[in-house]
């Protein structure tokens, strides 16, 4: 059973953002 | 390589991957993976954005089907909750992250309600929790936790964002001292899980203050609001109650 829906989208849209930051950014671990 | 330490970001990239796949989301796990050939070349292709764009499209698909029950729900919260943070970033960039560290006791809060939540949902299978009584009640109280400890703090993160894509940063302080009612007036069009908000909170009142009453032969709740001093009734309704639907689907939304 999955867990409260917004709260779980919310998350998702966060870690994938993380690529964006992972590609483009010159220092994604300031 | 891309970077100098393109290894260390292969590694997370690996990482998140391996997040999804644990999740099951399978397809989201393979576009993730995709992009590490990136950090093995020597640019950025031009095309990143419209990857990155098609890989959003492939998690919301995969978030949304991950239950039969509320997928036009999970879908709406997913599109709306990328449009509000997708706008700050752009408007940001590549300042996000230290935004990002100024809402972190927003987020942490709401990991925590998450987790009680989390595990009450593992427990409402009825193979698990017998009796129908205790799982009404158990839905009850992650209810109160949704509307109290996750919905008002996604809201005061969501408004953050809202107001980065202004120009505007609001303060911590700023933030705590606000509440859904104001926030509600400011996030237009109102996000899917904000709607009918005042019904959420009578709900909640009717949980917090023992005036609701679980009937297991209907397998419905009746939520009753009594104004304290007037003694006047707010709010009285019946609604269905499945062990297999959360509060949300109370179809209260």
């Amino acid at each position: 059973m999955e867990l409260e829906d917004s709260v779980e989208a919310f998350y998702y849209v966060i870690l994938i953002l993380r690529i964006y930051d992972l590609t483009l950014s010159k220092n994604p671990y300031k | 390589m891309l970077y100098p330490d393109s290894n260390r970001r292969i590694n997370d990239i690996n990482d998140l991957a391996n997040l999804f796949k644990v999740k099951g989301h399978l397809q989201t796990s393979k576009g993730i993976s995709s992009f590490v050939k990136i950090q093995h070349g020597k640019k950025i292709p031009s095309n990143f954005l419209k990857k990155l764009d098609q890989l959003f499209t492939i998690c919301e698909g995969e978030f949304a089907a991950t239950t039969t029950i509320g997928q036009t729900y999970r879908k709406t919260c997913f599109q709306e909750i990328k449009a509000i943070i997708f706008s700050a970033i752009s408007r940001t960039y590549p300042k996000f992250g230290q935004h990002m560290l100024a809402i972190y006791p927003f987020v942490k809060r709401l990991r925590q309600g998450r987790e009680i939540t989390g595990t009450i949902a593992d427990w409402m299978d009825p193979k698990k929790i017998k009796d129908k009584n205790l799982r009404a009640y158990l839905a009850c109280f992650a209810h109160l936790i949704i509307v109290e400890g996750l919905f008002d703090e996604l809201a005061r993160i969501l408004y953050y964002f809202v107001e980065l894509t202004k120009g505007n940063s609001v303060s911590v302080d700023d933030l705590e001292k606000t509440n859904v009612w104001k926030i509600q007036r400011k996030i237009k069009p109102t996000p899917i899980f904000l709607r009918k908000w005042r019904e959420k909170k009578y709900i909640r009142n009717a949980i917090g203050h023992a005036q609701f009453y679980f009937d297991p032969r209907t397998n419905t709740i009746r939520f009753v609001n009594i104004q304290e001093k007037t003694g006047k009734v707010t709010y009285d309704k019946t609604l269905n109650f499945s062990s297999l639907n959360w509060p949300w689907n109370w179809k209260i939304l």
